[in-house]
């Protein structure tokens, strides 16, 4: 074998290695479908009796949407990076959290998008970082602004049209740039 | 005049090693999916760099069916690094 032939191997396999890299645009994008009605919702029934329902109610539905499709992918794969290994341990301490911050501020009777979009902006802005994917980058910076206009900015009624906002920009543009460049490299 | 790596030096394996090196657990099937060798092939030079301690195979069951996956070990992430600078001695030298 010609050493020329060697480096065309190596360039090959870390061309197809880079392809398995997962960013996986699925969560995002379906996250974000559920979160933006959800935040314009709690702005539109602010001050009916049970409206801070909607939240669990879709919190539920986007877990056990991403469970199925987890299981699913995870028989898929066939690879398994650093970068996956570094990503499933942010977004595992980011579920913990958010868990803990949900029922921390129920307890205390306190709005949660500040919290939310905080941890949710900071484990996309490291997956941006992890996967070298700007948008994700930029959105996780967008849902921080989110975030710091929540805390310190606006009204509880007007939170949830912040937070819908947040993640149309930090999560839905984003995904579906990525959906459209996993298209393209398919 | 540098000698490379016979191990090394051959079409497969190194595919196969240079695939691993950028990852961590990969499976037998993904390893057929990106160097397009047959199962044969494939599993005849994993046990060759697997004899020379280059490789870790891990064989388990998911669900009824065989599971077969790979990692580089750290005597052949060593060796594919000394084996990227004899190249890049040798390429310097043509």
């Amino acid at each position: 074998m010609k050493t020329t032939q060697s480096i065309e191997i190596i360039e090959t396999m870390f061309k197809e290695n880079k392809k398995s890299l997962h960013r996986n645009s699925f969560y995002f994008i379906m996250w974000g479908i559920l979160l933006i009605p959800t935040g314009i919702a709690e702005y539109l029934l602010y001050g009916h009796p049970n409206f801070w329902m909607i939240w669990p109610a879709m919190g539920i539905i986007g877990g056990i949407i991403s469970f199925a499709y987890g299981m699913k992918e995870s028989k898929r794969s066939g690879v398994k990076t650093s970068g996956d290994r570094i990503t499933s341990f942010t977004w595992g301490a980011f579920g913990f959290t958010m868990i803990f911050s949900i029922a921390y501020t129920m307890h205390h009777q306190l709005p949660p998008h500040a919290l939310i979009l905080m941890l949710a902006g900071s484990a996309t802005f490291i997956s941006g970082g992890i996967s070298k994917f700007n948008p994700f980058i930029l959105g996780g910076l967008v849902m921080e602004l989110g975030a710091i206009i929540c805390a310190f900015v606006v009204d509880q009624p007007y939170q949830g049209l912040v937070f819908a906002g947040s993640f149309l920009f930090g999560y839905v543009i984003p995904g579906i740039i990525l959906r459209k460049s996993e298209h393209d490299k398919a | 005049m540098t000698k490379l790596n016979p191990i090394l030096h051959q079409e497969l394996r190194l595919s196969i090693i240079s695939f691993l090196v950028n990852a961590e657990w990969v499976d037998f099937m993904k390893l057929i999916e990106v160097t397009q060798a047959s199962k044969g092939n494939l599993s005849v030079q994993i046990s060759k760099l697997q004899e020379a301690g280059y490789i870790e195979v891990k064989k388990s069951f998911k669900g009824n069916y065989p599971h077969t996956e790979c990692r580089v070990t750290d005597a052949g992430k060593n060796e594919f690094e000394n084996y990227l600078i004899q190249l890049k001695q040798l390429l310097n030298l043509e």
